[in-house]
């Protein structure tokens, strides 16, 4: 099925209009050499491919996934992507085909929908951050990261990067790729051994390594071992270190920026990066209503003051008017924009992450404050009750001391392997093994807990763990 | 019930404090301390609704768009083709949905094996050796492949070439072209265009020792493709330069033409354009690369990959021990659910149904173009000559903007009869860039000619029309420039309630009162963000000035 609807006589009469005999003559600029004088051949096709069939194979393929958080299964697994409850008018809402099928709204007035809904989710963004503006999305979490230390370089003109070691591998490794071949330079800024925090010294002394040169300080919390970083010290240790060398912070030399990566989900129950002294905010996405669909695609969240609106990556949409003064949205600063600016965009973002934005934002105004904040604080105590009882364990504990929100590592008396194995016949997803991951030993299981959990699946999983010897 | 006439208010405008659309179970384990130094003071203020209003709210929002689902949508180079609703059910899947990407590979062989197959398909379509399934989109794909590029110069066991920086695109490329080479530190250089296709002359002239690639796009941004493209690889080959394809427009040659064959190194696929993945408002989409093999090292980690049957381990794995790879763009390892939906549809389609696609295309751009063009002028298309299109064409209907109307104005005028407009502008100033894809049926691309001749019969006799539209109940055109003068990016603090409504026009008599948008026409400069007024506050402006380039 190829969803063609031109019939062959039909076909034959449009030539004709044309003026050509066939279609092959509509290819006259191919040279003989550009053409493909066989079929694709498209190893491992589904033969035949009816609907009824591809329905068939697609199925068979799904069988042989085992979904860690298919009903039944206890899930926890984390480690930037979580499985939180979806409310079913989510899916419902975002799945009409006139949001599913629409382009980017370039066209104002045709596209109302989009455009209100994308206002509706700046604004949302701008509450859950504490900060001015927001964009209408980026890829996701990694790269929106990796725009907001860009924009720092591109506004402050200077050229080092301080980076916690304790931001999330993938986005490190990302930012790593994205400043190669630019004139800047990445130095992570260590944790300590014990809190699992980064450590306020360490940044301090990394600012005054610089001398000046600070572009940005990235800083996540909660990190990737779930621990809450201090952002406040943090960002304003940045701030007057950068000062006390000689290098005072002004609208016209703003270095360094601080650059808080943020969860949306602990930002209901935790202070906000602007509320504390973030110039930036960057974010994954999908915890705010997105299936874990295996990594994607999910939603870079982007918030920054309004001094920096300017430099932005990604569209903005803006409310405006009719000729009869009645209020309607329209995309805008658009010079920022490739499409406007070309090699001197902001970014060279076009197609973003639009209907996951739509189902973050109808996620976020179904839950609204109380049910958002509901689902942290939910997250927080079920990840705290699972972690008492499994450090209280023989053989068990928490490897970090600094507070966390529902994600936290554990040190096993048996390699971390041994129990995702014994884990897999009882559909217990125990947790990630830290060293596979990079962030620690293979003794190590990072265990995420979120307000899907029951007291049942936490039983089951301090039951897998406390039987399997560790031997 | 239909959707109100005039604006929706926002909804934080339906807001009522303590309702509510969605709840949790109880808590049903003991609670703990919160760290009291890390709780803010309440949570973020977003709006409160019960279920029904939300359900209605978003009903109502998506009334308000033009879709592929409802209109003809024949918006030039971004292929809005049929979005099968198989695909949609296959991406819906719970085997699918709920994958965690951190699964072991043992638990994801299903997923494994399609991206797998998608990788080799998507090879045999380019006619290129490796592909990297993991960009996001179409941009996210040049960006990596110039990575990719960079990292075999600079790599003294392949390339050894690290000079060479600078990358050549054509005048008429897409604004992603030059954007991405800036994002990877390299410089771009402008080839000239004559009659639409890149001016040889000029390409010989600007390649040298430092050039790394040329980024085209063929089937080119003026609906052509260029026939010298061999030519133009034979130019960068002897140079020792690599040619790039911008892989936009491939919808018009899939199963008809590869890449590799006719001299590309390395391309992007947009698969929500060529492969049907649905745009939703602007993304999400995907930008898989292929590469000839010599690249293949530098591309992203991980890369999906099959096992020898005799070797121990699930078939399928992802292979993160990739040492000369530039080594991640993103998270995780791609737009998954994407590539699901692109799966199905080359699945769906098989080798014959991919070339009867690309043909369509080409069949029902010319068959538009020979309609049109005694109205609307088609510099590059001419049956006589036989010059045709490929899946798209542009026209600069000159005639019809002699008096004062504008393009905007046609482009308005075709939502008033259910058509949202063709791309504008680009690649030349003044031009529509149609592209109906292989979707539409005959009949819509016909009454499509008759909505064109019409509109241009009226831009001679009644210019007014066109000038006010489009006309419809809910909205009239709206003032860009307006808002981009005094941008408004975020709904105010203050529960818009409070603030008294404009009374209703004669106008508006029989609609909903307008929603209360007098802070936001006269924002408050007092008031604190997020509304604020870049203009006056003067604080958006310092680090726009001029002297300070744009990285
Ligand atoms: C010719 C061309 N190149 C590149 C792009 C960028 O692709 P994407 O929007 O997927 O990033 C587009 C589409 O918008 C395009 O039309």
């Amino acid at each position: 099925m190829d969803y063609v609807q031109i019939t062959p006589e039909q076909r034959r009469s449009m030539l004709q209009a044309i003026g050509v005999e066939s279609v092959d003559d509509l290819y006259a600029n191919l040279p003989p050499e550009a053409r493909l004088s066989r079929p694709l051949q498209l190893t491992g096709l589904p033969v035949g491919p009816s609907e009824l069939e591809l329905r068939a194979k697609l199925d068979q393929l799904a069988a042989l996934n085992r979904p860690a958080a298919a009903p039944g299964a206890a899930c926890f697994l984390g480690f930037g992507a979580y499985d939180h409850f979806i409310p079913a008018a989510v899916d419902a809402l975002a799945s009409q085909g006139a949001f599913v099928t629409a382009y980017t709204p370039y066209q104002a007035e045709a596209s109302q929908g989009s455009l209100q809904a994308f206002f509706e989710f700046q604004t949302q963004v701008c509450r859950l951050t504490g900060l001015d503006v927001a964009n209408a999305s980026l890829y996701e979490g990694a790269t929106a990261v990796a725009e907001a230390v860009l924009m720092a370089l591109n506004i402050t003109g200077r050229r080092r990067v301080l980076a916690a070691a304790t931001l999330h591998p993938h986005c490190l490794a990302t930012l790593r790729t994205y400043l190669t071949d630019l004139p800047a330079e990445l130095v992570t800024v260590p944790a300590c051994a014990s809190t699992g925090a980064v450590d306020t010294e360490a940044l301090t002394k990394a600012v005054a390594d610089a001398r000046g040169d600070t572009a940005a300080a990235v800083v996540q919390s909660p990190n990737v071992f779930g621990i809450l970083e201090d952002w406040p010290a943090l960002f304003a240790a940045a701030k007057s270190a950068s000062h006390a060398a000689g290098h005072p912070q002004s609208l016209e030399h703003p270095g360094p920026l601080a650059i808080a990566v943020f969860n949306p989900i602990a930002a209901a129950l935790f202070k906000r990066p602007g509320d504390c002294g973030a110039d930036i905010a960057a974010a994954e996405g999908q915890p705010l209503g997105i299936p874990l669909q295996f990594g994607g695609p999910y939603l870079g969240l982007f918030a920054a003051r309004a001094a920096f609106t300017r430099k932005m990556p990604g569209r903005l949409v803006g409310q405006t008017t009719d000729p009869q003064g009645r209020r309607g949205f329209c995309l805008t600063l658009q010079t920022r924009e490739q499409h406007i600016r070309g090699a001197k965009a902001t970014s060279n973002i076009c197609t973003n992450q639009g209907l996951l934005a739509l189902r973050a934002t109808i996620y976020l105004s179904a839950l609204g404050p109380a049910g958002l904040r509901d689902v942290a604080t939910q997250c927080f105590h079920k990840a705290h009750h699972a972690a008492q009882r499994i450090a209280a364990l023989p053989g068990y504990s928490l490897a970090y001391t600094g507070d966390f929100f529902h994600e936290f590592v554990v040190n096993c008396p048996c390699p971390a392997r041994r129990l995702i194995d014994a884990g897999r016949q009882r559909s217990v997803f125990p947790g990630l093994d830290c060293s596979r991951l990079g962030i620690g030993s293979d003794r190590q299981l990072l265990i995420a807990v979120t307000e899907k959990r029951t007291q049942a699946d936490i039983d089951r999983l301090v039951t897998l763990l406390s039987e399997v010897s560790p031997s | 019930m239909t959707a109100p006439n005039g604006p929706i208010p926002l909804i934080f405008e339906k807001s009522s404090p303590g309702s509510r659309a969605a709840d949790l179970p109880p808590l049903d384990v003991p609670a703990s301390p919160l760290p009291q130094h890390h709780l803010a003071p309440q949570p973020p203020a977003l709006p409160e609704v019960g279920q029904l209003d939300l359900v209605r709210h978003y009903t109502h929002l998506a009334a308000r768009n033009f879709s592929v689902d409802a209109n003809f949508y024949p918006l030039g180079s971004c292929t809005m083709k049929y979005n099968p609703r198989v695909n949609e059910l296959a991406a819906a899947h719970p085997g699918f949905t709920a994958l965690h990407p951190a699964q072991d590979d043992a638990d994801v062989q299903g997923a494994l094996q399609l991206l797998h197959d998608l990788r080799l398909w998507l090879a045999e379509i380019a006619g290129l050796d490796e592909v990297c399934l993991q960009p996001c989109a179409g941009a996210h794909g040049e960006y990596t492949a110039l990575k990719v590029i960079r990292a075999y110069f600079n790599d003294p066991a392949a390339g050894n070439a690290p000079q060479r920086r600078k990358v050549l695109a054509p005048d008429t490329a897409h604004g992603t072209n030059p954007a991405s080479c800036t994002m990877c530190g390299t410089h771009v250089i402008k080839v000239p265009t004559t009659q639409g296709l890149v001016d040889l002359d000029a390409l010989r002239r600007l390649v040298d020792h430092e050039t790394a690639a040329l980024m085209i796009t063929n089937p080119n941004t003026a609906g052509l493709f260029d026939h010298t493209v061999t030519e133009i690889a034979r130019i960068l080959h002897d140079a020792g330069a690599l040619l790039y394809l911008d892989g936009a427009n491939m919808n018009a040659i899939v199963g008809v033409s590869r890449p590799g064959d006719f001299g590309v190194d390395i391309m992007h696929f947009n698969t929500h354009k060529t492969f049907s993945t649905p745009h939703g408002c602007g993304g999400p989409g995907a930008g898989p690369i292929a590469v000839r093999s010599f690249l293949s090292p530098y591309l992203p980690v991980p890369q999906v990959r099959q096992r020898l049957t005799a070797s121990p381990g699930p078939r399928y794995y992802l292979d993160w021990d990739r040492p000369k790879s530039i080594g991640k763009v993103r998270s995780f390892f791609g737009q998954f659910a994407v590539l699901l939906r692109c799966w199905s549809y080359i699945a769906a389609c098989g080798p014959r149904g991919l070339r009867h696609v690309a043909e369509t295309a080409v069949l029902n751009a010319n068959y538009l173009a020979a309609r049109l063009r005694h109205r609307y002028d088609t510099p590059y298309f001419d049956p006589a000559a036989r010059r045709f299109c490929a899946h798209e064409f542009i026209t600069v209907p000159k005639p019809l903007l002699a008096g004062d109307v504008s393009l905007t104005d046609i482009a308005k005028r075709l939502i008033d009869f259910g058509v949202h407009p063709p791309t504008m502008h680009w690649p030349v100033h003044d031009c529509l860039m149609i592209e109906p894809t292989e979707s539409e049926s005959l009949a819509t691309l016909d009454h499509f000619v008759e909505v064109m001749l019409t509109i241009a019969e009226e831009a001679l006799t009644h210019p007014e029309l066109l000038k006010h539209a489009p006309h419809s109940p809910s909205l009239g055109r709206l003032d860009e420039v307006a808002a981009a003068r005094n941008p408004i990016l975020a709904a105010p603090d203050q529960p818009a309630a409070r603030v008294q409504p404009q009374p209703p026009s004669l106008e508006l008599r029989n609609h909903r009162p307008a929603p209360p948008v007098a802070s936001a026409v006269h924002p408050n400069p007092s008031q604190s963000a997020p509304v604020f007024s870049a203009g006056k506050a003067g604080d958006a402006r310092p680090f726009a000035g001029p002297g300070r380039s744009s990285r």
